[in-house]
């Protein structure tokens, strides 16, 4: 019995690749959908009386593509997101959120081409222990009144 | 109703902030009680595990009364996958923990209707009480334990909500 003792240096360069990679696919830019928490500790914000502002922050490169599901009647189209990890760090790092997965539970949604996007779920594929790539399965928002 | 409804989120959630202080989430960048409304938040795909979560369902409206009297329905419900550092093995002890947070919360079963719909809360002619909790069962969705509290809300309607 025996354990891989060897020590690997982390480096940047998945993240690097994972990024090449978005925008040679044609990567684009998406927009967290974040609300601002100025007035969310009063009462008023709990039960939906006063709406907080919300603030669109991008993240690219980022590839959005729709989900081959199967179709059915009423269903909201899926769609999936990849997004550059090295953005989804630093934007993290902006909002004070201690993890990626803390930084998307928080926030509305998805902003694409001014529509709104749900997440549904959120993976990420590692190397070395270290997310080089955000993958979010999304949703379209159901229309909403004016 | 909707004064009925705020009211009794509001007494739940004041009675947590002093019964468990322990039992905060950080929602939308802001710490508070462990304790929401579903209807006044964003939408999620999967429930926070260890708070408690209250979602109104059915309305009954008795008016062959002297008062208008409303029944509003509420659902609380609540899942727990147990702490990690327990390696989720004590998940059974913390959602009998929130059982029993509960049951403390929702007594007294009454409480006084506000408006909050003010700058400043004011108070209403009528209370807001409930029944005792109706426990459903503990279900295991992978490895998390769920629980759904089907309480009722009643509260005469008063002049100003009719």
């Amino acid at each position: 019995m025996g354990a891989d003792l060897s020590t690997r240096k982390i480096s940047g360069t998945p993240l690097r690749v994972a990024d090449a990679l978005l925008r040679s696919l044609g990567g684009s830019s998406v927009c967290l959908r974040w609300p601002a928490a100025a007035s969310d500790g009063c009462d008023a914000a709990q039960i939906g009386l006063t709406i907080p502002g919300f603030q669109d922050f991008p993240l690219s490169p980022a590839l959005f593509r729709k989900v081959r599901v199967v179709m059915q009647e009423g269903q909201p189209g899926k769609f999936e997101v990849l997004i550059s990890a090295s953005a989804v760090g630093a934007l993290a790092g902006e909002l004070t959120q201690a993890s990626a997965e803390r930084l998307f539970a928080s926030a509305m949604g998805i902003a694409i081409a001014s529509k709104l996007y749900l997440v549904e779920a959120v993976t990420a594929p590692e190397l070395f222990g270290q997310a080089y790539l955000y993958r979010l399965l999304v949703r379209e928002a159901q229309p909403q009144g004016q | 109703m909707q004064n009925a409804k705020d009211t009794f989120y509001i007494a739940l959630r004041n009675r947590l902030a002093s019964l468990n202080p322990a039992r905060a989430m950080l929602w939308r960048g802001v710490q508070r009680p462990g304790i929401m409304v579903e209807e006044a938040e964003a939408v999620v795909a999967q429930m926070a595990p260890d708070i408690f979560v209250l979602r109104w369902t059915g309305l009954k409206v008795d008016m062959n009364l002297p008062r208008t009297l409303a029944q509003l329905d509420c659902e609380i419900h609540y899942t727990t996958g147990g702490t990690q550092s327990n390696g989720g093995l004590d998940r059974g002890r913390a959602l009998e923990a929130m059982d029993a947070e509960l049951v403390s919360l929702l007594n007294p079963p009454s409480a006084a209707k506000m408006d909050y719909t003010q700058t400043h809360a004011t108070a209403l002619n009528s209370n807001v009480y409930w029944t005792l909790p109706l426990f459903g069962p503990e279900t295991t969705i992978r490895e998390r334990l769920d629980r759904l509290v089907k309480v009722s809300v009643f509260t005469y309607l008063d002049q100003e909500e009719r």
